[in-house]
């Protein structure tokens, strides 16, 4: 166990390290960031002394390392814009985005069991072909025009939710269904090949013969097995599930992580970007390594060495 | 929609199905799963819709007059202290809740008095201003010639960093003459120092060396007819009515800068009442917004100007362009008037590059008429009676409307003289390195805004002069009138010198010059208001409709 979490840590380190380096340099290969600080208009002596005061003017070895001394013990600097300290602006803004993950998350879930189990139930019945039909557009729709149907019909023409803001439970029925029907098809297809195989099998059929209700096999007996890869998949979707959130969120102007990040892409926000990029990726190993843990808990044949 | 109750429609439909079931057609339990869920659909997709206009979702219809303004923007603002920022969001928020030495009179483009009531130059590098004797900051903190002094000291000071220091670098000092005069001594002649009263928000000293920067970074203490409540990050700003406010109350309680990233949620939640201002509305929206019965779109001319840039210098590297026949042969080919016409909300054409709006415009100069004959003439004199082909660079954020087509539609009329242009489309930030730093060559898309300053200097010294990083034209005499035209305060010699620049820059053509842009706004019809051509949207001048 010991061993199995140690190189799990190491492992997430050099990911990290990856992320930062590369957030780093792509930001001057892309042009000078004093350009995003300033006006066009700006003179130029009035850029030199910015682009000095910013450290923008050092090689960009000793600047990185400077940035990465701080961001080791949670420290990534001031934001260029805002003028505080870039790790408590991610955070301030990290439950609305957890909250709408989580929420996703839900959603997809609830769609992915329920409409996995029938589908494998009724294998090759009309609910199947529709299912499937179902799923494949689900993950065809791109996530940004799927949110704006769902503002149209729900929020323009039928006027039952808001289509934008934070802060009431309506708020968040729109984004969260838009991004677990994102997430759900993946789900449900793993559900319904799981169940279609474990269904086959004898312990079932012996399930069976003992004389349980179908409710029992196919719930108590089968779904459990079937769990194991789902669990492992949505964990893995978890960090598609971040990424789709950063698209969802500009759509329904919700107040997470990804606005935020989204503007410090635009405006060269360089400790800002540090700071959300590795908090996200550090979340998603984090989920990742739950779901490790879950499945053992699942599967007493899997064991943590 | 066909005006049937839903509930109605709902029964219709059960009906169908229960004679589905009678008939023995379908199962009692099949017509009962129809029954819900058929039932269920048809009643959703016909719930009641209000009728426009109506109470935005989620209020209480018997709510009073509307109180509230509220306006969409694409993004929060970073920080909301007015000196600390360069964005266009932070100027219209910052112009409600602070206020500045002038502002623009919309009718005569010119600056006009607000807290400086009056101003003149004593020496051509020293100006003394008169303020009003009335002000308070909404802390109850006078404003006085002390305030002054201490914003111009602030701005300037490198140590703080501002992003518009570059704005005021040639003010050398601010001298308080008595509590409500002051004389500001500038470098060297500064003309268009009166364009820089405006956009200039005043902050109270006390407060700033009291509090802090960080406090008041997000606790704004203005003078202006709004005053701060809260603040939502990446949500909203609320601002509420400055009852003793100097100048004339504005008629919404409240003010709200709501933050929606996506221009079609914009229009959904404008179509919904939630919001009554967007800003920069697409072109292809238009008629979706005005038959909506619950908005409608309005244009305005702009200072921004856009332009085709061509390296007349060589500087990114030799190519056809440095001949001036053929820059004025690419100056015939394209057909401006129609590209305004058929693809803009409207547009002013600039024939030496001015934006009629600004100081030193010269109207009796022409623009180059549409006439593929006499370009292919001139480029068959140049030397390229076959024509050449070229690179076209551009951004991906391109800030003119319908880019995409105006340039395609350009493309085409330079081939049929024989200027065959490539498109190289950009990263906005890398491109804008690009032409700064003199690779955007040989053509390249360009607008500019001027910074808000209504004058020639505005765009001719950027994009012109030699020694701006934006140039790619090098002339001794046209760097010496413009040199000339900002150094003098005489308004009638500057006028002439202007004058005989433009002259110069329409025979030289550096620029393949396109026009002042229009930009659409969408405005709520509860509401009456209109933007102003300086882009600085003014909602305390709104009023309920």
């Amino acid at each position: 166990m010991t061993a199995y979490l140690a190189r799990q840590v190491v492992q997430l380190a050099v990911a990290v390290w990856g992320i930062s380096v590369i957030v780093f340099v792509v930001n001057f290969v892309i042009g000078d960031p004093i350009n995003a600080l300033v006006p066009p208009e700006t003179p130029e002596e009035t850029r030199q002394l910015l682009r000095h005061q910013y450290g923008f003017d050092r090689p960009i070895l000793v600047q990185y390392l400077d940035f990465a001394r701080g961001a080791i013990v949670g420290n990534f600097g001031e934001s260029y814009l805002f003028k505080k300290p870039a790790l408590s602006l991610v955070v301030e803004r990290l439950p609305a985005t957890l909250q709408l993950t989580v929420a996703g998350m839900g959603v997809a879930i609830l769609i992915a069991i329920p409409v996995g189990i029938i589908s494998a139930y009724w294998r090759y019945s009309l609910i199947d072909n529709i299912a499937t039909i179902v799923a494949v557009a689900g993950q065809a729709m791109p996530i940004y025009w799927l949110g704006l149907m769902l503002i149209l019909l729900f929020s323009v023409h039928l006027r039952w939710l808001p289509a934008s803001g934070y802060g009431t439970p309506q708020h968040i029925i729109l984004p969260a269904f838009c991004l677990g029907v994102f997430t759900a098809p993946v789900a449900m297809r793993l559900v319904r090949s799981g169940m279609l195989d474990v269904l086959s099998q004898d312990y079932i059929r012996t399930a069976r013969a003992k004389g349980l209700t179908e409710w029992a096999v196919v719930v108590g007996h089968a779904l459990r097995n079937t769990m194991i890869p789902v669990i492992t998949v949505l964990g893995l979707q978890f960090g598609q599930l971040m990424g789709g959130a950063v698209i969802t969120e500009t759509v329904f102007a919700w107040p997470g992580v990804a606005l935020l990040l989204i503007n410090a892409i635009y405006r060269s926000d360089i400790p800002v970007m540090q700071a959300a990029v590795i908090i996200l990726a550090l979340i998603i190993a984090g989920v990742n390594f739950l779901v490790d843990v879950i499945v053992a808990l699942l599967d007493p044949r899997v064991r943590l060495r | 929609m066909a005006e049937k109750d839903s509930l109605e429609l709902a029964w219709e439909v059960a009906d169908r199905w229960h004679w589905f079931y009678k008939k023995g057609l379908i199962s009692r339990r099949d017509f009962l799963k129809a029954v819900l869920v058929s039932g269920g659909v048809t009643a959703a997709a016909c719930a009641p819709q209000p009728a426009a206009p109506s109470q935005p979702a989620g209020e209480q219809p018997k709510q009073p007059a509307k109180d509230t303004i509220s306006a969409a923007f694409g993004s929060d603002l970073p920080n909301l202290d007015p000196h600390m920022h360069f964005l266009r969001f932070g100027i219209i928020f910052h112009y409600h809740v602070f206020d500045n030495l002038g502002v623009r009179d919309p009718k005569t483009m010119r600056i006009g008095p607000h807290l400086a009531t009056s101003w003149k130059p004593i020496d051509p590098t020293t100006w003394e201003i008169e303020l009003r004797r009335d002000v308070t900051f909404h802390n109850g903190d006078p404003f006085t010639a002390e305030t002054v002094k201490f914003n111009w000291e602030r701005i300037t000071n490198p140590e703080q960093k501002s992003p518009q220091r570059g704005n005021h670098e040639q003010i050398a000092g601010v001298e308080v003459v008595d509590r409500y005069k002051v004389r500001v001594h500038t470098k060297s002649p500064y003309p268009i120092f009166v364009e820089r009263l405006q956009n200039f928000q005043m902050v109270p000293e006390k407060v700033i060396r009291e509090k802090g920067d960080a406090w008041f970074a997000e606790h704004p203490i203005g003078t202006g007819p709004y005053k701060f409540v809260e603040w939502k990050r990446d949500q909203y700003i609320l601002t509420e009515r400055n009852d003793n406010y100097w100048g004339p109350k504005p008629a919404f309680r409240y003010f709200k800068y709501v933050v929606i990233p996506e221009v079609t949620t914009q229009i959904a939640e404008l179509l919904n009442g939630n919001i009554d201002v967007m800003r920069a509305v697409p072109t292809d929206q238009v008629n979706t917004i005005n038959n909506s019965g619950r908005a409608k779109v309005v244009s305005q001319r702009i200072l921004r100007t856009g332009f085709v840039g061509l390296d007349a210098r060589g500087r990114t590297a030799p190519n056809p362009f440095m001949d001036v026949r053929v820059r004025n042969a690419a100056n015939h080919a394209v057909n401006i008037d129609s590209y305004i016409k058929s693809l803009q909300p409207g547009g002013d054409r600039t024939p030496a590059l001015v934006n009629p709006m600004a100081f030193g415009y010269d109207p009796a100069i022409k623009p180059h008429e549409y006439d593929p004959d006499k370009a292919k003439a001139l480029l068959a004199q140049a030397g390229y009676p076959q024509g050449f082909e070229v690179t076209f660079n551009r951004t991906n954020a391109s800030l003119l409307p319908n880019a995409r087509q105006v340039y395609e539609a350009m493309q085409r009329d330079l081939e049929k003289v024989g200027i065959r242009a490539k498109f190289q489309v950009h990263e906005d930030r890398a491109f804008t390195d690009m032409v700064s730093q003199g690779k955007g060559g040989p053509m390249y898309e360009w607008s500019w805004g001027y910074y808000s300053v209504f004058d020639a200097d505005g765009i001719l010294w950027d994009m012109l002069h030699s020694s701006s990083p934006f140039s790619y034209y090098q002339n001794p005499e046209l760097d010496r009138l413009l040199l000339e035209a900002r150094s003098t305060l005489d308004e009638e010699t500057r006028k002439r010198l202007y004058s005989r620049a433009q002259q110069i820059i329409r025979e030289e053509a550096p620029a393949i010059f396109m026009w002042g842009f229009h930009q659409l706004w969408a405005v709520s019809t509860a509401v009456n208001w209109m933007p102003d051509p300086d882009e600085i949207d003014k909602f305390y001048t709104a009023k309920p409709a």
